[in-house]
């Protein structure tokens, strides 16, 4: 069975943040889904780590403590933003975050295009545009062995769908725990 | 020369009088302004040390205030510990999955024309089997395959305004199994209806 997991992050209200991180299966049908409980630092906090404390908190705190806890630690990870590329040094998975492009398509499928040393286009989609993968490094990446994976998957769904739910399911479980605790 | 002199200053053009004044009114000015200096560098200094001290005591895992009782900091505590400190470790991480599977998924839709002859042919072959004793119109337009819709989400299935999309609910799955290879048709007839029909095209 072949994985994807994909991780966003939400800066709610009141500059508290939570955490969610989707696994999900060659259908894009979810095999698992952990979120983190809303943290908020205090004032004091921000004002002492600063510029540092968003990084902190993304990578270290919810980023990693996400990847720590899921079940599925061999799989690829797809990230919501650039800036939680440098989970790449904290997680033993390929990490990578994608982005759509116009370009016109590869050879055929599964053909990659590396642009530099942490871009590369890939052509998932025999007809449409290939997506371009943003990385960390080669190193974690590892290409060869990640992208048939994401291939396989791109079969059945669009590979980018699945961090799309994220964002609805934190905000269907913040108001879930809301009405219990009205 | 005295030792606040002021450079660039022609001291040979002015009367030793006048300079004196002057040197002395240099001073003056410029008394208040370093020591104001002086104490915005001090209280930076201290509070530089205060902070790199909590965070030094981060580092031992213990509070300032027990690290100064056992003299590995050698100044006062900054701050109470428990607002310094973010709990990484005691942060909690919930597992959902029920709510997962409750967010529709979306699938894309592709064109008749956009598929392996192969597979087009085979849908065609199914759609007029089925539809070759229907009642409705004759004329019927493929207007959207949408791939890998699991049967067992059929009651789930809603198309998008606009046909980009179908979406399912995996929750609908009532024995949480999902068969894979089915492929939603949406078809428009003459009339302007639109028909949808899940086939097996894998």
């Amino acid at each position: 069975m072949q994985i994807i997991s994909y991780l966003d992050i939400a800066h709610l209200r009141a500059d508290s943040y939570a955490g969610g991180l989707l696994s999900v299966n060659e259908l894009g049908i979810p095999v698992e889904f952990i979120h983190s409980e809303q943290i908020r630092p205090t004032e004091l906090q921000a004002s002492l780590y600063g510029s540092t404390l968003g990084r902190y908190l993304l990578l270290d705190v919810i980023g990693k403590g996400l990847a720590e806890a899921s079940q599925q630690k061999g799989a690829p990870l797809v990230v919501a933003s650039p800036d939680l590329l440098p989970l790449a040094l904290r997680v033993r998975r390929p990490v990578c975050c994608l982005q759509r492009t116009e370009n016109r398509p590869l050879s055929d499928s599964g053909a990659t295009d590396w642009l530099n040393e942490t871009e590369l286009q890939v052509q998932l989609n025999e007809t449409r545009s290939p997506l371009l993968f943003r990385i960390h490094s080669r190193e974690n990446f590892q290409a060869e062995r990640t992208v048939p994976g994401f291939s396989e998957c791109a079969r059945s769904f669009d590979v980018l769908e699945p961090l799309s739910r994220i964002r609805r399911i934190l905000d269907s479980v913040q108001r879930q725990q809301a009405a219990q605790g009205a | 020369m005295p030792e606040d002199s002021l450079s660039g200053l022609d001291e040979s053009a002015i009367d030793a009088e006048d300079l004196e004044a002057l040197h002395a009114g240099f001073r003056f000015c410029a008394l208040p302004a370093m020591l104001d200096v002086r104490i915005r560098v001090m209280a930076a200094e201290q509070m530089r040390m205060q902070v790199a001290g909590s965070f030094s005591s981060v580092a031992l895992g213990i509070s300032p205030p027990a690290a100064q009782r056992r003299g590995l900091l050698g100044f006062g505590a900054a701050s109470p510990w428990q607002q310094l400190k973010i709990p990484v470790s005691r942060l909690r991480m919930l597992t959902d999955l029920e709510s997962a599977r409750e967010e529709p998924v979306a699938r894309p839709r592709h064109f008749a024309d956009e598929l392996p002859r192969e597979l087009a042919a085979e849908m065609f072959r199914q759609i007029y089997e089925q539809c070759d004793d229907c009642d409705e119109e004759r004329e019927l337009e493929v207007v959207g395959v949408y791939h890998d819709i699991p049967p067992e989400c059929a009651a789930s299935i809603v198309l998008e305004e606009g046909l980009h999309h179908a979406l399912f609910t995996p929750s609908a799955s009532r024995n949480g199994r999902y068969a894979s290879g089915y492929s939603l048709v949406a078809l428009r007839t003459e009339s302007g209806k639109l028909r949808r029909l899940l086939l097996r095209l894998g």
